[in-house]
């Protein structure tokens, strides 16, 4: 199941967003081959990770602008390049994303590149 | 010699660019080949494909190559594309290996369809073949854009560089030969059927280069890419769908080599890379049944049946079958008619009728 904001941010009445309480669902679709295991959608809990990384996922959220950015990328796939579904619920907003390579937006690009490596690193722990 | 200008607009010819890129000095090679990049950017900017007639190469511009005319592009790391010129048609080996294999797995993959098919380049008219290296932070994949091939390093903890397997390079510019034919959408099964085409002359290429005979091939997809701590031999195998890797990190290999083993899914735009595993399996199993060199009859009853006018961009699976049986009488006979019925029969898809 992709990720995705159905049910809205987690405390709807909270008016502010607070960095160490973001969560990030984040799956991976496509690419030169079908991986089973890089494709199963992986949770970040921003306040399970040290501050330093915290603070840069926070960082890249608002310098990428998610909040901002349409939903669907409306450009046709390219055969064997990727698709990414990110989902962020920072307790005031939620809002899910896809977006498919190559990522023009720098922010969104190293966001990308930081949340491959959180999952990567998640499944190898596993 | 004369110095090179770093100008767009060149005065110098590409030919003579392309001697001083081979025989000047190290700086009039670097400055001749950043002209040529630019010089080529500008002309690809400029000439869409839209303005080629595919038939006969005539652009608007003039610019179809009469022969194999191969750029290698560097991206240092960047997501920019195509990144700066580092190899040009007919200059000699640089001491990058990433950009040397790109560069000959993009000649060996041009000479497979001229040779065996009598294609010039990917849209039959010449097209420059233009490849990025060193694409991305530690990115492991590759993929054709609509222009040009682009290959990542690999992180180097699962996956190796992306132009280490010659398949993987000659698949990719075949993603380029499908959009120039048939143009099958990339969903559901005509996506799987892309993908498969894809791997199916992916490998020829390699069988080719190899000049191994159909029995003798090892049917596998991107053999090498994996590092030595994952459990798998490639991407993909054609011979036994499904086997190719079992790893705790990466999962395992979820092909399915017959209709049975179908998977309905939204993901990966419908499983193109998942339910390629059945196209894939017949073709291995026609090659097989045929015997000798694939690309003789096998690949060439798919390589008529890719640019059958009758194939539709939204083909399914049983409709693409049809046509390879259709066309296997038409370029053969009744044996290779029956002979591609029973491949199509055993992965559960029916071709006659």
């Amino acid at each position: 199941m992709r990720p995705s904001c159905r049910h809205g941010p987690r405390s709807a009445s909270r008016r502010t967003a607070d960095a160490n309480d973001v969560k990030i669902d984040f799956r991976v679709e496509g690419g030169l081959a079908a991986f089973p295991g890089l494709a199963a959608p992986t949770t970040i809990h921003c306040d399970a990770l040290p501050p330093p990384e915290q603070e840069r996922l926070h960082d890249l959220v608002q310098r990428a602008g998610f909040f901002a950015l349409p939903a669907h990328d409306a450009r046709a796939a390219m055969p064997d390049a990727r698709a990414y579904t990110i989902a962020v619920d920072d307790g005031a907003r939620c809002k899910t994303v896809t977006v498919r390579e190559p990522i023009a937006n720098p922010a969104l690009r190293d966001l990308v590149d930081a949340l491959r490596d959180k999952a990567l690193a998640a499944r190898r722990s596993r | 010699m004369q110095s090179v200008s770093r100008c767009g607009c060149s005065i110098l010819p590409p030919d003579l660019l392309r001697r001083i890129a081979r025989n000047g000095s190290s700086r009039q090679r670097d400055d001749a080949l950043a002209t040529l990049g630019l010089d080529h950017t500008l002309r690809l900017t400029r000439a869409t494909y839209d303005l080629l007639d595919p038939r006969t190469g005539a652009g608007l511009f003039g610019i179809a190559g009469a022969g194999k005319e191969r750029s290698i592009y560097d991206a240092h790391g960047t997501e920019t594309l195509p990144g700066r010129m580092v190899r040009a048609e007919g200059a000699a080996a640089v001491a990058d290996v990433e950009v040397d294999e790109a560069y000959d797995g993009l000649g060996a993959t041009y000479d497979f369809y001229a040779d065996v098919y009598d294609r010039r380049s990917i849209d039959d008219a010449g097209m420059h073949l233009d490849a990025t290296v060193h694409y991305g932070r530690r990115y492991d994949n590759a993929f054709w854009n609509g222009r040009q091939m682009v290959f990542g390093d690999g992180d180097g903890d699962l996956f190796n560089r992306f132009t280490i397997s010659l398949d993987v390079i000659a698949h990719e510019l075949t993603h380029g030969v499908t959009g120039d034919e048939a143009k099958l959408v990339y969903l559901g099964q005509a996506g799987a059927l892309n993908e498969s085409i894809s791997d199916v002359f992916g490998s020829l290429v390699k069988q080719y280069a190899r000049r191994q005979t159909a029995d003798a091939a090892d049917w596998l997809i991107g053999e090498g890419l994996f590092t030595s701590k994952v459990h798998g031999v490639a991407l993909r195998s054609m011979k036994a769908p499904g086997t190719a890797y079992d790893d705790p990190v990466l999962g395992r290999d979820p092909q399915p080599a017959t209709m049975d083993g179908f998977v309905h899914t939204s993901a990966d735009d419908g499983g193109v890379h998942t339910n390629s595993g059945i196209p894939n399996h017949a073709f291995y199993l026609l090659a097989v049944a045929l015997g000798g060199h694939a690309w003789e009859k096998a690949g060439r009853i798919w390589y008529e049946t890719l640019r059958d006018r009758r194939l539709k961009s939204t083909a399914t699976f049983r409709q693409f079958a049809r046509l390879t049986a259709q066309n296997a009488s038409h370029l053969f006979g009744k044996t290779e008619h029956a002979a591609v019925v029973s491949a199509w029969a055993e992965v559960g898809v029916k071709a006659n009728g």
